[in-house]
């Protein structure tokens, strides 16, 4: 269990994306704050009359109906666009470490109970009520956290050893005042962020921490784009808050080690810089544009899934994209996912499925802020939940992927890429015509084709070939022919220059119908005059007959030109013997 | 018709008061007039003049109105008289003069400013004089936005 450290810090909490947004990531990064004073605003101010209620017997029914009202645009916006949230998410990784967590633990069952060890209820509607000062002044607030909601007045600062801290999505002292993120894309490129102590002036106070972030642009989703106002609150509902939650827990909370009296801080220069407000809608619409970016029509041309073909297909993922199932996991991006996967990985049945699970469960965090990884994987996930339904043998991934792959940001029970650079099979296929035996998901023919000349795989499992088909499709890759086939049914009139036999020779799955000396004599069939096999061992204790044996009858067909045992990968990949042959035009003696 | 004949037409409009209005620091219909007679241009920040349409600027964004005077630093007086439509006209003339360069390789943030109070006061004030020029102007820049939007 983490430890989680308490600042000497009160959140001034305005109920909202923004002080969530703070209260979450501190969470992430194993802070809270010493306090929370939550500001409470009565049922009938929040419909704009009246003041708040003094009986706190109403306080608990307020603060629900505040959660609505300030919440409201976020909560809308993830149930009538969660496309749209996504391809925020999606944007926002190379900001934040999870997006999509964050999202998920700032509008599903937050409560501010949960981030502070004490929460001060006022109730007050708005910071010029005196209840607030009086609030403040009792619990003794030293720093403070600022989180929107209206303008400090003179008597908050005026509280005895108060210091407030805010956080402004502009970059000091170039970018003040309002829609500054906006104004920051218009006149810099790009977000800035700042956090400095606030004084009764607007934005004016010394700097704690300021930078400029690279460009951030979102890349709609196909479809109708959603209009302006929904763009706008989008804004402040997922990017916004993220921005500053960021800066604030990475270079103001994190390295003050908590002891916030130490801040450094830096006046600014108040002669250079210009402060900004609200933005015209003509000028916004255009600032929105360039934040979100309508979909490239290119994209959908080069790569497109298609969807179950059949009623019954439909229906059986529907059963995996159930609660219980994980292709919901990929449709959009869960918070619950990782520990979903955790239960399940120590509920496995077998260690080997327990590391696939957590493999997936890796693999899974790989994908925010990558929109096409993710559409990879739910397209691979739901074959693997067809596989799962349809498939009568055993399942060599058990759940997840039997062979990596870094390019597709799958995390296998082997090290595809490890096992292309320890064989060297670049080197040796390149220009050559390749035909693998049994390839699995094709990852390793994947892979080899850059070098290859030509590359024809085939594999039994029909599911492993339509993960193969959509793997090489995302790496845009061609030259690569798989297709369902049995080694024993498997006609093709062409021989190869190099036949990769890779832990194929025989299989514990009950599916080879064949001898081993049927099973090389075929190889040798497949293989040009003067070609190769390369060929590589099960580990020792899984060679059948034993790897002697094995080698005496390659050595029939092939005479032995290199054999090594290379270290390399998982623990899967360990012990094994890798072979390369060269063809015998004439076959040698029966072994006995 | 360009920004230079609407300064013109504008200025022959603008009465420039003979006697200031009492508490006043600040005469807007002078401060513009002296604007207009200089023709189109743009200000730098930070500067007297810069400053001065930038507090005008916060009056129309903020405030949604332009007066005829205010106090030492645009503190507000009391009683409040509006500025008279010309010195309105004026004000978005000047604004849009500074907006003059915004375009993908313009003055960033001054100019889009600029171009945003304009725009906020066209819409406030939808019967200023000369409100067909003001209007070409803003069009102009905001397709220079949109250039802008495009070139990013």
């Amino acid at each position: 269990m983490s430890s989680v450290t308490t600042l000497p810090l009160t959140v001034l909490a305005w109920e909202g994306p923004q002080a969530r947004a703070y209260l979450v990531r501190m969470r992430m990064a194993g802070l809270r704050p010493e306090r929370i004073v939550l500001i409470v605003r009565s049922a009938a101010a929040l419909r704009g009359r009246g003041r708040a209620s003094r009986r706190p017997v109403f306080m608990g029914r307020a603060e629900r109906v505040q959660d609505r009202v300030h919440n409201f645009h976020p909560y809308e916006i993830r149930q009538h666009h969660p496309e749209l949230v996504n391809a925020i998410a999606d944007a926002m990784a190379p900001f934040h470490p999870d997006p999509a967590a964050t999202f998920d633990a700032m509008f599903g069952g937050f409560s501010f109970d949960d981030h502070a060890d004490e929460v001060v209820r006022v109730s007050a509607d708005s910071y010029k009520d005196p209840r607030i000062v009086a609030a403040l002044s009792r619990a003794g607030v030293g720093d403070m956290l600022f989180t929107g909601g209206g303008i400090v007045p003179p008597a908050v600062f005026a509280i005895d050893g108060i210091r407030i801290f805010h956080v402004h999505t502009g970059f000091l002292p170039y970018v003040r005042g309002a829609d500054v993120l906006l104004w920051s894309l218009l006149t810099r490129g790009r977000p800035g962020v700042s956090a400095f102590v606030m004084t009764p002036g607007l934005d004016d106070g010394d700097v704690l921490a300021a930078e400029e972030l690279e460009p951030l642009a979102v890349a709609l989703p196909a479809g109708p784009r959603p209009d302006d106002a929904t763009l706008y609150r989008a804004l402040f509902s997922f990017i916004d808050p993220l921005i500053r939650a960021e800066l604030l827990v990475e270079q103001v909370l994190k390295p003050s080690g908590g002891d916030l009296s130490g801040l450094a801080t830096s006046p600014q220069d108040a002669t250079i810089g210009i402060t900004y407000h609200f933005l015209h809608e003509a000028v916004r619409s255009r600032a929105l544009q360039l934040l979100f970016t309508d979909p490239d029509p290119s994209v959908g041309a080069a790569w497109s899934l298609e969807p179950p073909a059949e009623d019954e297909a439909a229906a059986r993922l529907a059963r995996v994209g159930a609660p219980g199932g994980y292709q919901h996991f990929y449709d959009s991006l869960s918070a619950r996912a990782p520990l979903t996967f955790e239960r399940d990985a120590r509920r496995a049945d077998s260690s080997v499925r327990a590391q696939s699970i957590r493999n997936r469960r890796q693999d899974y965090a790989g994908l925010a802020g990558n929109a096409s990884r993710r559409a990879l994987h739910a397209a691979l996930n739901r074959e693997l939940a067809r596989q799962d339904v349809e498939w009568p043998s055993y399942d060599y991934g058990e759940g997840w992927f039997y062979q990596s792959s870094e390019r597709l940001g799958i995390t296998g029970l082997r090290d595809t890429d490890g096992r292309v650079a320890a064989l060297d099979l670049l080197g040796r296929v390149r220009g050559r015509r390749v035909l693998e035996i049994g390839s699995n998901t094709g990852f390793l023919s994947i892979e080899i084709a850059a070098a290859a000349d030509r590359v024809v795989a085939f594999e039994l499992n029909p599911h492993l070939v339509d993960m193969a088909r959509l793997a090489a499709a995302y790496c845009g890759v061609d030259t690569v022919e798989f297709s369902v086939d049995a080694f024993e049914d498997f006609e093709v009139g062409e021989v190869f220059d190099d036949v990769l036999s890779f832990a194929n020779h025989h299989t514990y799955d009950g599916n080879t119908r064949q001898s081993l000396t049927d099973y090389f004599a075929r190889c040798h069939r497949y293989t040009a005059p003067g070609g190769r096999l390369l060929f590589e061992s099960h580990p020792p204790e899984l060679e059948g007959d034993g790897f002697p044996q094995t080698l005496a009858i390659i050595e029939r067909y092939y005479e032995i030109e290199h054999m090594e045992v290379p270290e390399y990968g998982t623990a899967l990949d360990k012990r094994r013997r890798f072979v390369v042959g060269r063809r015998r035009e004439t076959v040698g003696p029966p072994v006995d | 018709m360009t920004l230079a004949d609407v300064f013109s037409d504008l200025r022959t409009a603008i009465a420039v008061p003979s006697a200031g209005v009492d508490g006043a620091a600040i005469n807007v219909p002078s401060l513009v007039a002296g604007w207009l007679d200089r023709g189109p241009a743009v200000f730098a920040p930070h500067t007297a003049d810069g400053d001065a349409l930038d507090a005008l600027c916060r009056q129309i964004d903020v405030r949604g109105r332009v007066s005829e005077a205010y106090g030492p630093d645009w503190r507000r007086l009391d009683p409040e008289a509006p500025a008279a439509a010309p010195v309105v006209a004026g004000v978005v003339a000047v604004l849009l003069a500074n907006a003059a360069d915004v375009g993908p390789r313009g003055n960033d943030g001054w100019g889009l400013k600029c171009a945003n109070s304009a725009l906020k006061a066209l819409d406030r004030w939808p019967d200023l004089p000369e409100l067909s020029g003001l209007r070409l102007a803003v069009m102009t820049v905001l397709d220079q936005v949109s250039d802008r939007a495009g070139a990013a």
